[in-house]
């Protein structure tokens, strides 16, 4: 009789279950046992990692292991988020060095061969780097793990991973991870953004488009290569000792080398890299007249590094 | 009787149904985490990212600040758990000398004698 009655105790019995074990698996388990990714960090934190990041590539030179370090905090384009930490870091005040190591990774992430894999946020196959060559260990006391002795030479298999590459391209894998072996560092001075020949001026054009209004002080600056160059600070001065500095990429939708300023084109302006160079002089408003309205013109610098 | 054990049965079944729903289909997601969360392969990284900057900068303090972000361990603590990580998964030995320079400063080093340090 009781068993061919309702089972609603077989249901009741189920949504116990599963409240015990969401339970269980949302506020039972402890949260140190949590493991965070690096693209799980606070935006302080990143920022920091981000830096971290920089300054490693200045001392290894390595764009390959700096491109597979960013891809880990997610963000998707690298470079274009380490130009804006620099672009922040001056205009925050803060350290220049570090700006210029912000800056210089840009930089080679735009030139070099790790561009793409980064702002594609390509996931890195594990093994992709296969590496079974012989490689130095060092023998280490388990009680203190400081190796006290050279080196020496036995064969062993590489591990080949890269922390979390794949994660940061979606993959939560829970393997553990092992930073891509490298080339030994090599501490070599590392170019920056406005190191190197001083920006020349290539030509000034003035730019006639109405839908830019009011008109600007439109800045570019290129490296040799042809590249844009992020970080790069632009003071213009105008009466009275009236001063505004500003740094390229701050709008990196059009292009990291891109800086402006809002003109006033009765007044005349004068413009100088704080890198070196000749100033520009007496840069003030032009009309445009390829409209039946005369318009004010804005005023294009390109500069180059010769 | 019966009804006990399908009852218990149930639970048990309910159990594991709750169980990887909250850790496989919607599980906790870590925002804004401090990076002593990180799990250890990537602090290991970060300790070896500290390492690399204090080849070239040569400043322990700063190299003391940077891995003050991993917790409130020592520096030397944190080295040394990052040396362990990277010997057992078999780093290069490269990137091992960096750790372990860093680890020998870093046991060696006084923020009281720095005038400032972390």
């Amino acid at each position: 009789m009781s068993n061919r009655r309702s089972p609603i105790y077989l249901i009741t019995g189920l949504i116990l279950g599963i409240a015990l074990g969401i339970a269980y698996g949302w506020i039972w388990t402890p949260v140190d046992t949590l493991e965070a990714y690096p693209k799980d960090l606070r935006s302080d934190f990143k920022d920091s990692y981000r830096e971290l990041i920089a300054r490693a590539y200045q001392a290894n030179q390595d764009l390959g292991r700096a491109s597979q370090r960013l891809a880990l905090l997610g963000d998707e384009d690298p470079a274009r988020a380490l130009a804006l930490q620099a672009q922040l870091t001056l205009g925050q005040g803060g350290s220049s060095e570090v700006a210029s190591a912000l800056g210089a990774l840009a930089a080679a992430l735009q030139d070099g061969p790790g561009t793409a894999l980064a702002a594609n946020n390509t996931t890195i196959e594990p093994g992709a780097s296969p590496d079974a060559s012989p490689t130095n260990t060092i023998a280490v006391d388990s009680t203190n793990p400081v190796p006290s002795e050279t080196p020496t030479q036995q064969t062993t298999a590489q591990p080949t991973n890269t922390p979390g590459a794949s994660e940061a391209a979606g993959t939560q894998d829970s393997a553990e991870r092992t930073p891509q072996p490298s080339l030994t560092p090599t501490v070599t001075p590392t170019p920056t953004a406005t190191q190197g020949p001083p920006f020349v001026l290539l030509d000034i054009p003035l730019e006639c488009n109405p839908n830019i209004d009011p008109p600007l002080i439109q800045v570019y600056v290129f490296d040799g290569a042809g590249n844009p160059v992020p970080g790069v600070a632009v003071i213009v001065s105008w009466d009275n000792n009236q001063t505004s500095r500003f740094v390229t990429g701050l709008k990196p939708e059009y292009g990291l080398g891109y800086a402006d300023f809002t003109m006033d084109p009765q007044v005349t302006y004068s413009l100088r890299l704080e890198a070196g160079g000749d100033p520009i002089n007496s840069i003030t408003g032009r009309l445009c007249e390829d409209q039946d309205e005369p318009y004010w013109g804005s005023w294009r610098l390109n500069f180059v590094q010769p | 009787m019966l009804r006990y054990i399908f009852f218990i049965f149930m639970i048990a079944l309910g159990t594991i149904l709750g169980v990887f729903y909250a850790k496989e289909v919607n599980p906790v997601s870590i925002v804004d985490a401090p990076p002593d969360t990180l799990r250890q392969d990537f602090k290991t990284d970060y300790v070896l990212m500290v390492a690399e900057v204090y080849s070239l900068e040569q400043d322990p303090a700063l190299a003391a600040r940077q891995l003050a972000l991993l917790g409130s361990k020592t520096p030397e603590m944190i080295v040394n758990e990052a040396l362990r990580f990277a010997l057992d998964q078999g780093y290069p030995a490269s990137d091992l000398i960096l750790i372990r320079d860093l680890s020998l400063v870093m046991s060696t080093w006084n923020p009281d004698l720095e005038g400032g340090g972390t």
